[in-house]
């Protein structure tokens, strides 16, 4: 797997808080890992106590800075270096790999069979294919809303979206729209192909469960997620694990590095 | 410290603060008051800690009952404030017996009203470091919701130090007066629109309209017209649709290349329309004070205008927070009648 040419990053003011910097023009995985590369750059760079916080999009960087003490000239160098150095540089960033239960089809997921034969697969093969792992580019929009593509291209499904958005879609849904994965974590109007529903929750207003510690999200940007299918008795025991405070995440730490050319999963 | 009672809430009456500096990346917005200054205006007032928790009213305001004695100040929307019946000012620290009713109503100027209690604010849910009401995901504040009759407010005692109360000049009451122009900095999107979608952009008047809330103001008028660009895989179909990126706060949004949307503080924090520019801080506070119809014009601003015009509105601040530290002479604390006329 090779990156394409870097191509030179433009960046924005947008008022005197944010800085939207422009990576690349198309998306895929060599995108976002550049986004992340240059978010973990800025973070260890001089600017990095002035850096309220940073949002990772497909191809752009959004910074937040605190206007009252950021050096607009100190801001606006540290992103051309960081940039220039990215290409070259070795850069690691933290890649988590979360296993998610999943109920896949049934009242949970009613479009998976739409998906199957969108894709010229057999339910059983489009499950499969489901399983394989997610890589999540932007945990965004709504809280803890996980947005994913699958790290393997070749093992990816595609589906259009709905003509007309739902008004609401559950909590927990797995979405597919285009080659894209999105975990819902609220209700919210989407149009994504439902093909079924996460057991445990990915977002709680108050963190109760271990695994969120004082986050309200359980996800970040550049966790790696396992979908993976669970039968209904497995999904009746973690729904009772979840309602006492019991449930245990499968969480393993991993990161990604990015060097010349190629990019190395941990 | 129970402090007050919730007789009747008002609109969509929550509680807020300076808001989250932690969760932007994982879709969770800053959050915290809609009108920034007028809030941080409210805890010089009180000689609280900025970040102290307050109630905000939203075009109407509510009747709380004193539970116990307590110092209170408004700041914001003028929402003709009584104690038992009587006017008192805005601005200004304004003590509470116990059975004191506190009555604040429609706003006859301005949009975004706040209550703040002395001795450190009141207490609510902090959740990543703030006790801001999150409405749509249903976090922080009192359990993620609006207040409701019957909700008890107590307050944050033990928190930080406290400053001595003071009473603003009067000229700094409307620090965020309803403007006539927004100013804004242009893109991150310039490419899809053009000199004269600029030009109309900046001279056409503007409203705001009614379907507005702390998540987005939409804004009434004509919309610039989009120029082509060319779509591909990664975009979607609509003229304005982009690859989703990270949302500043005040971003203006061209949604499906014909509706323009102000992002509020509890937007979402990613979006795919194109944003035709991007309101100044101190300008995303002042908008909120518009109330739906309110007229005004956008103004292009560099982004180095945008910085010594923040610098402007933090030195006003500034300068009633050194009111504050020259001394007690500048506090002279509101006495409303003790006769309560309803209960």
């Amino acid at each position: 797997m090779h990156a394409p040419a870097p191509e030179s990053p433009r960046f924005c003011w947008c008022g005197e808080s944010y800085v939207t910097i422009s990576l690349f023009t198309e998306v895929d995985i060599w995108s976002v890992a550049g986004v992340l590369r240059l978010q973990r750059q800025l973070a260890e760079s001089d600017i990095a106590d002035t850096i309220i916080a940073m949002v990772p999009g497909w191809t752009t960087l959004l910074l937040w800075l605190d206007a009252d003490v950021a050096d607009p000239a100190a801001v606006e160098e540290a992103i051309a270096t960081a940039a220039s150095a990215g290409a070259d540089r070795e850069i690691e960033f933290e890649s988590r790999i979360v296993t998610l239960p999943t109920v896949y089809g049934r009242e949970t997921g009613p479009d998976l069979e739409f998906v199957a034969q969108a894709n010229g697969l057999s339910v059983d093969d489009t499950v499969e294919r489901l399983q394989a792992t997610q890589f999540a580019g932007m945990v965004s929009f709504s809280p803890g809303m996980a947005n994913c593509m699958w790290v393997d291209s070749s093992r990816a499904l595609t589906a259009p979206k709905y003509d007309s958005p739902r008004t609401t879609t559950p909590p927990g849904t797995v979405g597919l729209g285009g080659s894209s994965i999105s975990l819902y974590s609220v209700a919210t109007p989407g149009g994504f192909q439902m093909v079924g529903r996460l057991a445990a929750p990915i977002y709680q207003p108050r963190p109760a469960l271990p695994a969120f510690g004082d986050s309200p999200t359980l996800l970040r940007p550049g966790d790696r997620i396992v979908l993976q299918a669970i039968d209904q008795d497995a999904l009746t025991v973690i729904t009772e694990e979840v309602a006492d405070g019991t449930y245990r995440y499968a969480i393993e730490p991993g990161s990604c590095r990015v060097a010349a050319g190629e990019l190395t999963w941990m | 410290m129970d402090v007050m009672q919730v007789l009747a809430p008002g609109l969509s009456t929550t509680l807020q603060d300076l808001g989250r500096r932690a969760g932007l990346d994982s879709g969770i917005p800053p959050g915290g008051a809609a009108d920034d200054y007028a809030y941080r205006l409210n805890c010089l007032v009180l000689g609280n800690p900025a970040g102290a928790a307050v109630v905000e009213h939203v075009l109407k305001g509510g009747r709380y009952q004193a539970l116990a004695p307590v110092t209170v100040a408004l700041t914001g929307a003028d929402m003709a404030a009584t104690v038992n019946g009587t006017n008192i000012p805005l601005a200004a620290p304004v003590s509470l017996h116990r059975g004191d009713l506190l009555e604040t109503r429609v706003a006859r100027r301005g949009c975004f009203g706040y209550l703040g209690v002395a001795g450190g604010g009141l207490a609510g849910d902090r959740i990543l470091g703030s006790a801001s009401t999150y409405l749509d995901g249903q976090l922080g504040g009192l359990d993620g919701r609006m207040l409701t009759a019957g909700d008890v407010l107590r307050s944050a005692a033990g928190r930080a130090a406290l400053a001595p109360m003071v009473e603003a000049p009067d000229e700094h009451a409307y620090l965020c007066s309803p403007p006539a122009r927004l100013r804004f900095t242009r893109g991150p999107q310039p490419e899809y629109f053009d000199d004269p979608g600029y030009a109309a952009f900046t001279t056409e008047p503007y409203r705001v309209s009614p379907r507005s809330n702390r998540v987005g103001y939409r804004i009434d008028g004509t919309c610039p017209a989009v120029r082509p660009v060319p779509r591909t895989k990664d975009t979607g179909s609509g003229p304005t649709d982009i690859i989703e990126e990270g949302n500043p706060i005040g971003g203006i949004q061209i949604a499906g290349g014909k509706e323009i949307i102000c992002l509020g503080r509890d937007c979402g924090t990613s979006g795919a329309y194109a944003k035709i520019g991007c309101l100044i801080g101190p300008d995303v506070s002042r908008l909120a004070q518009l109330a739906p119809g309110g007229r005004f014009r956008f103004t292009e601003v560099s982004p180095g205008q945008a910085r010594s015009i923040r610098a402007d509105y933090n030195a006003v601040l500034d300068e009633v927070a050194q009111r504050s530290r020259a001394g007690p002479r500048h506090h002279q604390t509101f006495q409303a009648s003790h006769e309560v006329t309803a209960t």
